[in-house]
């Protein structure tokens, strides 16, 4: 029964992944970054108010010296470009082991829980789950998406690459294939609101052909949301990273912005990257995934029958 | 005398600098930047204020343990034995690290990439060209002048009509400006901007 469940079983995903981040962000920002904490707090608070050079003392209140520095140079030079240096020695060096040991913790994962899989007898009998725009948005989704986290490796891993043209094409590509994932991600945030049925059951016909059908699971949710904010800071950052284009005229005023602008980038990449091999264990790995329903549109109903079953009801109650 | 090798350095006395912006120019000139590129810049503060306003001229001053070679993810720098800081163009990816990590804004871009995306990066190379086979067409072409192989002084700092922009040995820089600072009867009004981040105590 449901209600004879424990608070922890029911929430079990919430908790975890709330204790996973509460770690993690005690390690980064307790132990692991060289930020000045205070400083950059201010300055986000000055974003805020309208002024992104974070210069947060005047340059009256200074000494000849140090409006020399700042006037020349941009703001405090210790604050964050530190940080920068040692988040990207971090990355190039951290994160093969980061991504070994996920790979590891999901085939431990799939060596003990196993794969679901649909029994199909009767594979001609689908029924059409994805309509063409969703189709075209999930699959725009996943080849950008591919695209950009192997662009973003080769920046990263650069030491592996070499420099040259090849790894040239793909860092200029990386920031304009990056453009185009901006609507694709707002578009997919849009129609993956499983959750709006909270609030408000859709009925007509328009509603069905842009939400994806059925419902979240905790673990489903928790992808989907990390998704959305994570992916905000993406592409946030990656949009502003590329609109303040650096020149020698604009320095002073923006380099602080585009240090921290940076650092989001660098934070948001990593941590979503999670978030991205948790969905595609869960749909094509834990559960043996349909891929050509993503072409076609269509699964089998058997298929949603035994995996998919909150999809069905949907349907039924819209044909209702 | 320094231990090994000369420590090529820049300094700039704002006592001098009158903003003419004659360094910039002749960089500009003599390497053939294209436009949107300065490798030098000069800057003046307090404008207007009477008694406080003062100029002074910027570039890459090839620091010491550069923090653009620590960063560069494609390691695309290496670091003279005079202590001259290049990179390698070709092998640039024009990410812009180096502009992050570097404390004077010496990295410049041109917006000449595929849809105003950022070309290789460009930056002073104190006029001893780069990687390429020294005074070729290729090295002249992506780096400008080499001023340095021919024995001459950098160009910013040749046409400095105040001789305020000083280029050399740290040793005789640091001649230089102790002889000033003591001509000036008053102590100094500014460290020697920079040098502290840039050089360290080296």
């Amino acid at each position: 029964m449901e209600t004879n469940k424990s608070f922890f079983s029911q929430n079990k995903a919430y908790i975890l992944v709330s204790l996973g981040f509460m770690a993690l962000t005690y390690w980064y920002f307790w132990l692991a970054t060289i930020f000045d904490l205070n400083y950059v707090y201010q300055f986000i608070l000055s974003i805020f108010q309208g002024d992104i050079s974070g210069q947060l003392v005047p340059l009256e209140d200074m000494n000849r010296y140090q409006q020399m520095e700042a006037g020349v140079f941009g703001p405090r030079y210790d604050t964050i470009a530190p940080e920068i240096t040692r988040a990207f020695e971090e990355r190039q060096e951290l994160l093969p082991y980061v991504f070994a040991v996920e790979f590891v913790a999901f085939t431990i994962a799939f060596i003990f829980l196993g794969r679901k899989k649909a029994v199909i007898s009767k594979p001609d009998d689908t029924v059409l789950v994805y309509s063409l725009f969703q189709r075209v948005v999930l699959l725009l989704n996943i080849v950008i998406m591919i695209y950009l986290f192997i662009t973003g490796f080769s920046i990263t891993f650069g030491n592996i690459t070499g420099g040259g043209a090849i790894a040239y094409f793909m860092r200029w590509t990386h920031e304009i294939v990056g453009l185009g994932w901006i609507p694709i991600w707002l578009i997919l945030t849009v129609i993956a609101f499983k959750d709006h049925k909270f609030f408000k059951r859709p009925s007509g016909k328009l509603w069905n052909k842009i939400f994806l059908r059925g419902k979240y699971k905790p673990m489903y949710r928790i992808n989907y949301y990390a998704y959305v904010a994570f992916g905000f800071l993406l592409a946030l950052s990656g949009f502003l990273l590329w609109f303040i284009f650096p020149t020698a005229e604009n320095y002073v005023h923006v380099i602080q912005f585009r240090r921290l602008m940076l650092f989001m980038h660098f934070m948001a990449s990593a941590v979503i990257s999670f978030f991205i091999f948790e969905t595609i264990y869960s749909y094509v790995i834990a559960v043996k995934g349909y891929l050509p329903g993503l072409i076609t549109g269509r699964l089998p109903r058997e298929y949603l029958e035994e995996l998919r079953p909150d999809v069905l009801v949907e349907m039924e109650k819209e044909n209702n | 005398m320094s231990d090994y090798y000369a420590r090529m350095k820049f300094y700039c006395d704002e006592q001098r600098c009158i903003q003419c912006d004659g360094c910039s120019v002749a960089c500009a000139e003599a390497h053939e930047l294209p436009v949107g590129i300065s490798r030098r810049k000069v800057i003046t503060l307090n404008e207007g204020i009477e008694g406080k306003e003062f100029s002074t001229s910027v570039a890459c001053m090839h620091c010491t343990d550069a923090p653009c070679e620590q960063v560069c993810p494609v390691d695309c720098f290496y670091i003279r034995e005079d202590g001259i800081v290049l990179h390698d163009k070709d092998v640039c990816i024009g990410c812009g690290y180096c502009l992050f990590a570097c404390p004077f804004g010496a990295p410049q871009f041109p917006q000449d990439g595929a849809f105003g995306t950022k070309g290789a990066m460009d930056k002073c190379t104190m006029c001893a060209g780069g990687p390429e086979e020294t005074n070729s067409a290729k090295e002249r072409e992506l780096y400008g002048q080499n001023r340095i192989a021919e024995g001459k002084v950098p160009v910013c700092a040749a046409m400095c009509s105040t001789k305020a922009l000083l280029v050399g040995d740290s040793e005789d820089v640091s001649r230089v400006y102790r002889e000033r600072v003591a001509a000036r009867g008053h102590g100094v009004l500014s460290a020697p901007y920079g040098w502290d981040t840039a050089y360290g105590n080296k």
